[in-house]
């Protein structure tokens, strides 16, 4: 079959809009809420859902991700429990799934077998942001046998020269981290963000998804005519951190809003 | 080729590979806004590493400075008291700061002024490092910021203030369990938000190549002067080395320059209450493979690769990570890891201040534990050092004189 990702990255068009990607904890503010989560943006439109995997120590991650992964890890949440997250959503849903998560526990789970789960329950792509591309070898080879993308990162600072690599190693999409630091930030989008999009976007002649510090309607329209997707994740994690229906409630409000004005 | 024994040729030990690895472990698996300043500190370390400019203005420091070099003490009444070998002291103690963490920091000093970066961001347990990295900063005028977990504040505290003299930065960092690996991470955050102006000076053989290397590097000095001072007294190779491994700085520098010798090795780990998982920091000798904080070591995790929260009296060892090269070691078989427990440590503590009028730090005391339990397994003949890799006037906690 082919693989979700490939399908969007040549059916979408800047034309047409910008791509949204919503990011949630799995396993937060519980399992059964965060799935729910994950239907909302399902159902309302995302083009691509990121699942968050929880680690003890995401080290590029900001607070209010970091005390999502810590409820979730309290809830007891593993790899088993995400997988059969996937398999649920897969049920009614033929959305691009990417699991967003560390090093470690894909390590620790066995490369092989976690890309062949992850092929098993329905995962299109991977994001590990500490798998630096020179590490990567192994987690590619295996990710290519069941059919998997690996997304990876670039930052403001990476040159052209490793863009060119990190483009190599990509299928569809690179993901351009915006600025220096952690996720969740509030932050001044910097001014010569508009270079370094159009400078990956040059070099890598990859479909760029920008994240990091997008926490509002008006960031995102900014971002929007310099790249083909927006990632938001602190600010829609921060709006589950109750476990009840208002939340949710609020969750779709917000993330409606981001949608419809992302759409030409 | 991981789990068993290898055969290595020591004679031509010449690790880590131009990538960072040491066979499997090491490497660098960092966020991608960390690649461009890994890259910059490699070239900036090798260029400096072979200039002689540099190498002499760190000599002239680690003398003149830091008080180099360190004795190395006949332990007389002890040797005696444990009946067996001949126990030396190297008494990295005695050194400026009082624990040999200044070796590597007045290196990485040195390093961030040729790159020039102004501002300097720290993690430390004990607080030996910070105290140490406080102290360069203040030297040679750089801004210190150094992460610190809120327990070890607390238990620490003469330290904290020590650094806040010198003019550093203390931030206390209340996430995860509030130890020297949430003290990391913080500082690796930091470094993420500020990687254009600002140096990470991370203080063990620890993180994304080229720390191990490098900080291996700046710590050998102790291995090579205790070789060279062994050999004047005893005419000798010394026929064992101990020391305290925490992410293993100390007894890297102590080990390195023996590796290609007879002498056997000893790393010793905290024990911490018992060897069940979340009491104890015996990284090596009771983890297992496992990818933290930017290289691939020996770790101590859950089944699902969570990490572990590590447990130790001593802070400098409270970590549930290690050095890659001690991982490759371990693997070899070239080194021995074992640890000791608190009590054990604590006997030490005890033991070492009473017979030689010596007060060690409460981690260097978990060494001293282990040379109590092995001296008489050796000749009268026989010698072995000691890593004594700090002091232990910082160690008078609730906890430490709870258990005295």
């Amino acid at each position: 079959m082919e693989n979700r990702l490939t399908a969007l990255s040549q059916n979408s068009d800047m034309a047409d809009g910008t791509l949204l990607v919503p990011y949630m904890v799995a396993g937060y503010p519980t399992l059964e809420r965060s799935l729910e989560a994950f239907e909302l943006f399902a159902e309302e439109g995302a083009d691509l859902i990121e699942i968050g995997i929880p680690f003890s120590d995401p080290l590029a991650d900001g607070v209010v991700i970091q005390e999502a992964s810590n409820r979730s890890l309290n809830n007891g949440t593993d790899l088993d429990d995400i997988f059969s997250l996937v398999k649920s959503l897969r049920k009614v849903h033929e959305v691009p799934l990417v699991l967003m998560g560390y090093t470690n526990p894909v390590y620790k789970r066995g490369i092989s077998k976690f890309f062949s789960e992850c092929a098993e329950a329905g995962v299109d792509g991977v994001i590990i942001p500490d798998l630096a591309p020179q590490e990567s070898e192994e987690y590619l080879k295996s990710a290519r046998e069941n059919n998997i993308s690996v997304i990876f990162l670039v930052a403001p600072n990476t040159t052209d020269e490793r863009i060119k690599l990190i483009a190599e190693l990509s299928t569809e999409f690179i993901y351009c981290v915006s600025v220096f630091g952690v996720t969740g930030q509030q932050i001044n989008l910097p001014e010569d963000l508009k270079e370094y999009l159009e400078r990956v976007k040059r070099l890598s002649r990859r479909k760029i998804l920008v994240g990091f510090g997008i926490n509002s309607k008006e960031s995102a329209l900014k971002l929007a005519p310099y790249s083909d997707g927006i990632v938001i994740g602190s600010a829609f994690v921060k709006l589950l951190s109750s476990d009840d229906d208002n939340s949710i409630n609020e969750l779709r409000s917000f993330f409606r809003d981001i949608r419809q004005s992302l759409r030409k | 080729m991981r789990w068993k024994e290898q055969i290595v040729d020591f004679k031509n030990y010449n690790l880590p590979d131009e990538s960072g690895h040491f066979g499997d472990y090491g490497g660098s698996f960092v966020p991608e806004t960390l690649v461009p300043a890994l890259n910059e500190l490699e070239s900036a370390f090798r260029t400096a590493w072979v200039d002689e400019d540099f190498q002499s203005e760190f000599d002239h420091l680690l003398k003149n400075y830091s008080g180099r070099p360190t004795p190395l003490y006949f332990a007389d009444k002890l040797s005696s008291m444990l009946g067996g070998a001949k126990i030396y002291l190297k008494r990295e103690d005695l050194g400026h700061t009082g624990s040999h963490k200044i070796n590597n920091t007045i290196g990485q000093a040195l390093l961030a002024m040729r790159m020039g970066k102004k501002r300097i961001i720290a993690e430390t347990g004990a607080g030996q490092h910070g105290l140490a990295v406080a102290t360069v900063a203040a030297k040679f005028g750089l801004n210190a910021v150094v992460y610190m977990g809120r327990e070890d504040t607390l238990r620490q505290s003469l330290n904290v203030r020590k650094m806040e003299l010198l003019g550093a930065e203390v931030i206390p960092v209340d996430s995860g369990s509030k130890t020297l690996k949430d003290a990391i991470n913080e500082a690796i955050r930091d470094w993420v938000t500020n990687v254009e102006d600002s140096f990470y000076m991370i203080g063990s053989v620890v993180g994304p190549h080229p720390y191990p290397l490098m900080v291996r590097n700046f710590q050998r000095i102790i291995g090579l002067e205790a070789k060279k001072q062994f050999e004047e007294i005893e005419s000798a190779i010394p026929a064992a080395l101990v020391a305290c491994v925490g992410g293993g700085s100390n007894s890297i520098g102590l080990f390195h320059p023996f590796l290609s010798t007879d002498t056997e090795m000893y790393g010793v780990e905290g024990g911490g209450k018992n060897l069940e998982l979340g009491n104890h920091s015996a990284t090596l000798s009771e983890g297992s493979p496992g990818i933290l904080h930017g290289s691939l070591s020996y770790i101590l995790q859950d089944s699902n690769g969570q990490i572990s929260p590590a447990d130790s009296v001593a802070p400098g060892l409270d970590y549930p990570g290690s050095g890659p090269e001690h991982s490759y070691l371990k693997d070899c078989g070239r080194i021995q890891y074992s640890s000791v427990s608190d009590a054990e440590a604590l006997a030490a503590f005890k033991h070492l201040s009473r017979t030689e009028g010596i007060i060690p730090a409460i981690e260097s005391s978990h060494a001293i534990a282990k040379v109590m339990q092995i001296a008489a397994d050796y000749k009268k003949s026989d010698g072995i050092i000691v890593c004594l890799s700090g002091r232990g006037d910082k160690d008078f906690s609730k906890e430490v004189s709870d258990g005295e």
